[in-house]
């Protein structure tokens, strides 16, 4: 055998033509990207579905799809204390003022036996408040911005929204996992980061929303100021894990409202 | 001493003229030299979309026309890759051609090809 | 939250280990190459094979490998099944896996001046239909070595 020969079948061995020229960690990231990319693009496409449908939706429809989602049932109601009753006056007092709120749940106020400050409303109307909150705000004009960005939730239809989207796109991911459970996590970890971005927007619209009932109700939304600087002096989280989270940071709402007035 | 070949985009243009045969020798020609086996093997996949239609239509039967595509750029490119071996030996016939499969994750293929690359000259 | 920490955990090891295992195979596969690069191999000449040196002895040699990709490999793979083309990282599993069969054949031909009528074969050895193992191939080379007086 020649030496030219020799100097071929190295050349052969040492570039290898049968492996693709690639790094397995750069093709990674890149493929990570794109699946980034390919998520975020479908859920906008399940969100402008779902708003579509359901900001055309009649009220009548409204009701049926929130009855078929609470099952019927019903909290027990403990005896009626002085707290909930202000509220319910200041509640009577924002119904008017939307027409969104109107004709529809009657939106009863119940209490939770919970320490934590916090307040949410059921797809069918129903708003529970804490003892925790209920102890810790005494101020009317408080209360009132929590019940406004509550019942923003509810004009918003927030809940359904949030719903019709998360279907939308479980469904897609799951035709494109077709059964492949890491990918089926990867998939579902990067909707999930995406559906905490557009729960913190949701947020975003009902403060703004309770903003301006706040400010048709007293002409000023010290309320609301005063109800985020207290959230912030019981708060001591840092400022990145608002990305983790479902609501933005206080510092970031309080901003909002401050440029709001 | 070893000289980088360019890269192997640019070479599957160039290969070209290059005799494949299944049976032990090339009719009409003579085996002057032999240069040893030559491979080449690949493993490709379709998109998700073109797998989940493939899903749906193995419901009712018939050809999968994405998965008979699949093979035919598979093979291809695995014979592509055995003949760019065989150019760099210097060769310009490959005998015995054999081509192997097998399946390696659901929806990809796997398409392997190996030869014996040798020099051929019209008889006579 | 936690199952994509142990996710990324995992991968981020089985990235490195995966490809300090994939580069000294790699190497160890080019330094034995080298070494029998003057005993080519050949899969035809069964029935054409025609010498005129007398022949000592004829034997069937074979190579086996079995060779698996890690799960960083086999995940990069079912990411890149997403949206088609080649999948890179197990072109090179497969790669290492035959010519650890083919090189483990010559080296059982070492006397030997030829090996004539080779032939590779290769066959998934667990169930390919099961999503959550990695796959393993199974590879076998086979050919008839020819020693010369």
């Amino acid at each position: 055998m020649n030496k030219s020969l020799e100097e071929k079948y190295l050349n052969v061995i040492e570039d290898n033509v049968n492996v693709g020229k690639s790094n397995a960690g750069i093709e990674f990231v890149i493929l990570l990207a794109g699946i980034a990319a390919i998520c975020f693009l479908i859920y906008i496409f399940a969100d402008s579905i779902g708003s579509f449908f359901i900001d055309r939706m009649s009220n009548e429809t409204q009701i049926k799809i929130e009855n078929a989602f609470s099952f019927g049932t019903k909290p027990k109601v403990s005896s009626k204390n002085e707290n909930i009753i202000k509220l319910e006056n200041i509640r009577n007092r924002i119904i008017p003022l939307d027409k969104n709120l109107q004709g529809k749940s009657k939106f009863p106020i119940y209490e939770v036996p919970e320490k934590q400050i916090n307040a949410f409303i059921t797809p069918n109307g129903n708003i529970f408040v804490t003892q925790g909150l209920l102890k810790e705000i005494k101020d009317e004009e408080m209360l009132a911005f929590v019940l406004a960005h509550e019942l923003g939730h509810y004009a918003h239809r927030d809940h359904l929204k949030s719903m019709s989207r998360q279907i939308i796109a479980a469904a897609i991911t799951s035709i494109f996992a077709s059964g492949n459970n890491d990918i089926n996590l990867t998939l579902g970890s990067i909707s999930d980061l995406n559906g905490l971005t557009y729960s913190r927007k949701q947020e975003r619209e009902a403060d703004l929303y309770a903003n301006k009932i706040v400010f048709k109700l007293y002409g000023n939304n010290e309320g609301a100021v005063k109800f985020f600087k207290m959230l912030e002096e019981k708060e001591k989280y840092p400022e990145f894990l608002q990305y983790f989270s479902t609501h933005p940071s206080t510092i970031q709402r309080l901003k909002l409202i401050q440029q709001e007035s | 001493m070893i000289t980088k070949p360019p890269h192997s985009h640019k070479i599957m243009m160039e290969v070209m003229n290059m005799i494949l045969t299944n049976i032990e020798s090339v009719p009409g020609m003579v085996i002057t030299a032999q240069y040893g086996l030559v491979t080449g093997s690949t493993v490709r996949a379709k998109n998700a979309i073109k797998d989940f239609g493939a899903g749906l239509k193995n419901m009712v039967g018939g050809e999968l026309k994405s998965y008979t595509e699949l093979l035919t750029e598979a093979r291809k490119e695995a014979i592509s890759r055995m003949e760019q071996q065989a150019q760099r030996m210097g060769a310009n016939a490959v005998i015995n051609v054999r081509l192997a499969t097998s399946s390696v994750t659901v929806g990809a293929a796997e398409v392997y090809a190996y030869g014996t690359a040798v020099k051929v000259e019209p008889k006579g | 939250m936690g199952d994509i920490l142990l996710l990324l955990i995992i991968l981020g090891f089985t990235f490195f280990t995966g490809s300090i295992i994939e580069k000294r195979h790699f190497e160890n596969i080019k330094k034995r190459e080298i070494a029998l690069i003057r005993k080519p191999i050949i899969n035809f000449g069964a029935k054409t094979w025609h010498t005129n040196k007398k022949i000592k002895k004829i034997e069937l040699v074979t190579g086996e490998c079995v060779i698996s990709g890690d799960y960083f490999k086999n995940f990069v793979a079912g990411l890149k099944s997403l949206f088609g083309g080649r999948l890179t990282t197990f072109e090179s599993v497969i790669d290492r896996g035959r010519r650890e069969a083919i090189l483990r054949m010559r080296e059982k031909a070492r006397g030997a001046n030829f090996i004539v009528n080779a032939r590779i074969e290769s066959v998934m050895i667990n169930d390919t239909y099961g999503q959550e193992t990695v796959p393993q191939c199974a590879i076998i080379a086979y050919g008839t070595a020819i020693t010369y007086e």
